[in-house]
């Protein structure tokens, strides 16, 4: 002890104080450095990250984003496993197309240890046309998997790889990843709707339920975040699938008068043609109606491409439109066709569209701009002449178009496309016969009958006989009805032989037995029965010939029970035979106005049926509803007087009394 | 009675032999000597060497160096090595003979005033031997990027934002110290040398050099510290850029002045605290009985007083053994003196070179499923790290983006491993490709882990006569000493003599950089791709030689 104290004191009294005054500055800086440097060493601070994200925001807010990249790239170096930075700074690079740098950050983002976020909007964007980065669907389902094995809860991720599998129609995988979404997000079941339909399960009741579901869902979403487009589409979606196409059309235009989103204007465009689609396939009678919802979608969104193929097919169909009407498409098409001369696709569409509005003659300066080497516009452009009055021109080119074809077809005998080239140009130039010898030449070549024929070639074999058969008996030509016996060999029944046959069939004239024997030799290749006997039943309908038309169209009904046009035609027949069929014939009506809900002519019949009941009220109600829309219909209107008479309405009865004469009076 | 220290011509008269094997040093020395010169941090030398002279002479006694056994032991290591740097041709191991020289004649010469050896001086010596494995540029390199971190905490905590890569800051419109980035901090041995020469001067005991080293160190880094910040904060506030020109001398200048005067402080800290101190605690004649404390001390403390006692003769005799060696010195001295005549001075100035020595066709528009996408240039200033001149072209293919590049012209090979440190790569991993047997390459793996992301990096140096250059030049080991002896023994003793060393050198490098490490695939194709690059910039420059040449003889 004696030595520690001895040590210390000598150390003390020997020590140079004045050393010490100049060491002060390093001992200060030595202590200041070292609490600093330990302060310093410590991980950077939330304080501090919070510091750089706000000044990061603050820059690419005033637009100085080299600035706010700065500051993200810190972050990242900071916070290297937050890839929330990272995904930030890669979005701010992909929209100024800066993709080299930003492929460096995505490959770490959508690597082994990777952001959701980042995979689900790389996804996004290569399912876009003019993707800035290609992914195959292969590395889709990749990310997606891996997104799921991120967050295995992400309903959007699980909505995504389902629809990737519905791509590559995997719909079980698809179906499966939906299930487990649906459960917390009830609104995939929109999407889980559409996939059980693809793989056909049967609990409609338990499907019905889960659509509703979803559509509760959606609707709460929209009602969250009225401007989300997207969302209310699926909630338009939801609702057709439930059969309330109204509801779903009233969300679209209720959204769509608010905000003027493409993505509603889509959406609505593809309701209103499903509509139309749905409408024609039901029964040819909607063709008006369809041509409506058509003319509507047009006027919402008259940059589709579907549109106008549409209104082509609708109008071969009985469609009618004015150019008026299209005039939004054809705009659209013409600026199309300006831009790329090339493109005989749209060219010819649009000669379709203005020859089906009755604009001969822009249609005949495009088909002659640009037609010259397309046979397909070169033989519109004969219609459209023919249409336009310019018949010398017509022949002219129907003519050459013949030769032209006709040399063709010299080269390729056997060649089924060009013989339907050369019979459509015959057709178009009116050399009917010369369509039946080419065929028969054809079949003849081939060593085939004419029903191993295409079909195509038998439907215009078959209107050329058809035509034939019009031109020799006007001309009083004794063996006309033969032209029918090759179009009923040739096994393609078209709706114009048919009714020809049944015609004939029904009249007096020496052609009545043939033509009788013609519809068994077609009964009995069995392939068009239900068509015969509609087209037999209906003309007999309209000749008054009321027990053969029930006869005929009850057979026709036992092969279509679900035709509301028969339905229809079976009431009218049944009525007409006999006031006993009234039970029998308001069914039909009703069954048919199921189908057809407050169609005209149904709710014509109806009224009929009930007239022969005397039920004066309700065909009342019925005729009035059916006025607006057949107004020009004298029958409409002589029940309408009958009615109105029998209700002791004497003024309204003359009204249309009057305009009954008024009507007979303009009709020839 | 005044005595009189002996003149030089006396002192050379006492130890001739001694002073002979120091002149064998001198030749290699000096070609040392000029290589430091290139290297901005041993820049000092000069003045090393002056006061290492200035106060030998000051201090020695100048009579008889006494050697003792264990002296004479190293003078012999010390010849042995001359005479093995002298028959290779190696310059760099003759400064660690220096080292050894100094110290036999520091340790064998006693203080004129104090009873104490002038064994320290020899510090100065050290300082000069640059170490193998560059390991100074390491440490320097080391420091600055432990400085270059430091500052970019302290401006964060003064509330400068930017971003810091490696030793390069960048904030919103400027970047700060990118032709520093892999140079270190240059203060470093010359504020080693500084606390050498206080050292020195104070006479102060190893545990106080030590301490010294270290405040020196601290001091150094700092220094870099301020001045990192101050650059910053001086264009953030005020737009005053002080990263160039004469500011940016004067800042490092000011930094430097600041470093050595807190050295200065340090030192009399240090002195405050350790200096020795006599035992009175029983008075003069404690004897056995002394304070062990106190002896403790001042032994740790350099407290030790006791004179010096001349060795007493070895088993040989003294005049035999230092003829002999001086002898030998002779003869090491002219060998050294002939390699240095045929080598010329060129192998140690920079060469000249141009960026139009290439161009954009040298590399063809597609190669081994690579695509070309531009081609650009670069011209930095003359001994840029980086090299003065860049021909950079710019490919794609494999799914990876490569930066092909001719970096010239370049001293010896170029280890771009400390470029990329000291741009914010963390080195991973590195290796020797042996695509060629005769012309190796050096490949390493990095990461930046901020960004996350993975680069990749090959290259391979030429000289300026189209020779390949292995990736070894200042590495010490035994297939580097055979090889260079195989070397010389090629063309008989002639040519051992007469070969000029080719040490000018053209780098071709290949890097990519990805969010995700090279597949196998894609590092087979990038090697590939730098065998075939390499040789055609070879020929292309090649091919440019020969025009001049034609172009010169017509």
């Amino acid at each position: 002890m004696g030595f520690v104290k001895a040590f210390v004191g000598s150390w003390f009294f020997t020590r140079n104080y004045r050393a010490l005054l100049l060491g002060l500055p390093t001992l200060v800086f030595l202590s200041v450095s070292a609490a600093t440097a330990w302060q310093l060493a410590k991980e950077p601070s939330d304080d501090l990250a919070a510091t750089y994200e706000s000044a990061a925001v603050r820059a690419g807010q005033l637009g100085e984003e080299d600035k706010a990249d700065l500051m993200w790239e810190r972050l990242m170096q900071m916070r290297p496993d937050e890839h929330r930075y990272r995904h930030t700074l890669t979005m701010s690079l992909m929209e100024r197309g800066k993709y080299a740098e930003a492929q460096t950050y995505l490959d770490v983002l959508t690597g082994e240890e990777g952001y959701t976020p980042t995979r689900m909007w790389l996804v996004y964007e290569a399912q876009k046309s003019d993707a800035a980065i290609q992914l195959t669907p292969e590395q889709q389902i990749e990310q997606l998997q891996a997104a799921i094995k991120e967050e295995p809860l992400n309903a959007t991720a699980h909505r995504m790889l389902a629809n990737a599998y519905v791509k590559q129609r995997d719909f079980r995988l698809a179906e499966r990843h939906l299930e487990r979404a649906v459960k917390n997000h009830p609104e995939l079941g929109l999407s889980l709707f559409e996939v059980k339909t693809q793989l056909n399960r049967e609990d409609k009741a338990e499907l019905k339920g889960m659509l509703r579901r979803a559509s509760i869902a959606l609707e709460d979403n929209v009602v969250q975040n009225p401007g989300d487009a997207q969302m209310r589409v699926y909630w338009a979606q939801s609702l057709l699938y439930l059969g309330e196409t109204e509801e779903a059309e009233g969300i679209l235009n209720e959204a769509l008068a608010s905000s003027d989103d493409p993505i509603l204007r889509k959406a609505l465009t593809r309701l209103l043609t499903a509509q139309a689609r749905q409408l024609v396939q039901q029964s040819g009678v909607n063709v008006q109606k369809a041509t409506r919802y058509l003319v509507r979608a047009v006027q919402i969104n008259p940059d589709s491409r579907d549109l106008g193929p549409l209104c082509v097919a609708l109008a071969a169909r009985g469609g009618q439109f004015t150019a008026e009407e299209l005039a939004p498409l054809i705009v659209g098409i013409k600026a199309r066709v300006d831009e790329d001369s090339e493109n005989s696709a749209e060219q010819l569409l649009l000669a379709q569209l203005l020859t089906l509005t009755k604009q001969y003659e822009p249609a005949i300066d495009i088909l002659e701009r640009f037609g010259q080497q397309n046979t397909d516009m070169q033989s519109m452009l004969v219609r459209a002449y023919r249409e336009n009055g310019q018949q010398e021109q017509a022949e002219a080119l129907a003519e050459k178009l013949i030769t032209t074809i006709a040399e063709q077809s010299e080269s390729k005998p056997q060649d089924a496309s060009t013989l339907v080239s050369l019979i459509d140009v015959l057709l178009i130039g009116r050399h009917y016969g010369q369509v039946v010898t080419e065929v028969d030449r054809f079949a003849e070549r081939s060593e085939k009958t004419l029903r191993d024929l295409d079909m195509i070639i038998r439907a215009r074999y078959v209107a050329a006989c058809v035509i034939m058969y019009g031109t020799d008996e006007s001309d009083g030509e004794p063996n006309a009805i033969a032209w029918l016996e090759k179009a009923v060999d040739s096994g393609q029944l078209s709706a114009e032989l048919l009714q020809l046959l049944a015609t004939l069939s029904l009249g007096e004239n020496s052609s009545a037995a043939t033509a009788e024997s013609l519809i068994n030799k077609a009964l009995a290749q069995g392939t068009a029965n239900p068509q015969i006997y509609t087209a037999v039943g209906t003309q007999a309908l309209t000749m008054g010939e009321n027990e053969t038309a029930v006869h005929h169209l009850r057979q026709a009904l036992a092969q279509m029970p679900q035709n509301p046009v028969l339905q229809n035609n079976l009431a009218l027949a049944l009525i007409r035979s006999s006031s006993d069929n009234f039970t029998e014939a308001r069914q039909l009506c009703e069954s048919s106005l199921q189908q057809l809900p407050d169609h005209p002519d149904v709710l014509t019949t109806r009224a009929e049926v009930l007239i022969a009941r005397k039920h004066w009220a309700a065909a009342r109600v019925d005729l009035e509803t059916a006025l607006p829309r057949r107004s020009e219909q004298p029958l409409v209107r002589r029940m309408l007087i009958a009615v109105y008479e029998a209700l002791n309405l004497p003024d309204l009865a003359k009204e249309h009394e009057e305009a009954l004469v008024t009507m007979e009076a303009r009709q020839p | 009675m005044s005595v009189q220290r002996p003149s030089f011509l006396e002192f050379t008269r006492e130890n001739p032999a001694i002073l002979l094997i120091g002149l064998a040093h001198i030749p290699f020395a000096i070609i040392e000597c000029i290589r430091l010169w290139r290297l901005d941090h041993y820049q000092f030398f000069p003045f090393a060497i002056l006061a290492f002279i200035t106060l030998y002479w000051m201090r020695a006694d100048r009579r008889k160096i006494h050697l003792g056994w264990f002296g004479r032991a190293i003078l012999t290591v010390d010849l042995l090595l001359l005479l093995f740097t002298s028959v290779i041709n190696w310059g760099q191991p003759a400064m660690y003979a220096l080292v050894l020289y100094c110290y036999t004649v520091t340790r064998g010469t006693q203080e004129w005033e104090y009873p104490l050896r002038l064994t320290r001086l020899t510090l100065f010596a050290v300082l000069l031997a640059r170490p193998l494995r560059r390991l100074d540029e390491t440490a320097i390199q080391w420091l600055q990027t432990q400085t270059s971190w430091l500052a970019s905490r302290v401006l964060e905590s003064l509330g400068f934002l930017h971003l810091q890569r490696g030793n390069v800051l960048e904030v919103a419109d400027k970047t700060f110290l990118v032709e520093e980035a892999c140079s270190g901090v240059q203060s470093l041995f010359t504020v080693l040398f500084l606390a050498t020469c206080i050292v020195c001067w104070y006479r102060r005991s190893l545990l106080q050099t030590l301490l010294l080293y270290a405040a020196g160190v601290t001091f150094a880094g700092a220094m870099n510290v301020l001045r990192i910040s101050i650059i910053v904060i001086a264009w953030q506030n005020w737009e005053v850029d002080l990263s160039h020109g004469w500011q940016h001398d004067a800042i490092g200048y000011i930094a430097l002045a600041g470093a050595v005067l807190m050295l200065l402080s340090a030192d009399c800290l240090l002195h405050f605290l350790f200096a020795p101190f006599a035992d009175h605690t029983y008075g003069p004649f404690a004897g056995v009985h002394s304070n062990p404390f106190t002896a403790a001390w001042n032994f740790t403390c350099g407290g030790r007083l006791t004179p010096h006692r001349p060795a007493s003769p070895g088993l040989l005799p003294m005049n035999f053994v230092l003829s002999g060696c001086a002898t030998l010195a002779v003869f090491i001295g002219c060998l050294q003196m002939i390699m240095i005549y045929a080598n010329g001075t060129r192998r140690f100035a920079l060469p000249e070179s141009n960026v139009a020595v290439f161009d954009e066709s040298a590399l063809p528009q597609e190669m081994n499923g690579f695509q070309l996408i531009n081609y650009s240039t670069e011209t930095r200033d003359n001994g840029s790290n980086w090299g003065e001149f860049s021909n950079i072209w710019r490919y794609q293919g494999h799914g990876m983006s490569v930066v092909v590049s001719c970096d010239h012209p370049f001293l010896n090979w170029h280890y771009l491993n400390i470029c990329y440190a000291g741009t914010g790569w963390n080195i991973s991993h590195s290796d020797e490709l042996k695509d060629d047997p005769e012309w190796h390459s050096i490949t390493f793996g990095m990461k930046n882990e901020g960004a996350g992301r993975h680069g990749r990096v090959i290259y391979s140096h030429f000289t300026a006569s189209g020779r390949p250059m292995p990736p070894v030049s200042t590495e010490l080991s035994i297939a580097y000493v055979l090889e260079r002896l195989r070397s010389r023994s090629g063309g008989g003793l002639w040519s051992m003599i007469s070969e000029p060393e080719d040490n000018t050198s053209y780098q071709v490098q290949l890097f990519t950089e990805s969010g995700r490490p090279l597949t196998d695939e894609q590092f087979t194709a990038l090697r590939q791709l730098h065998v075939r690059t390499r040789q055609l910039l070879h020929e292309s420059y090649q091919s440019t030689q020969v025009s001049s040449a034609v172009s010169l003889s017509d």
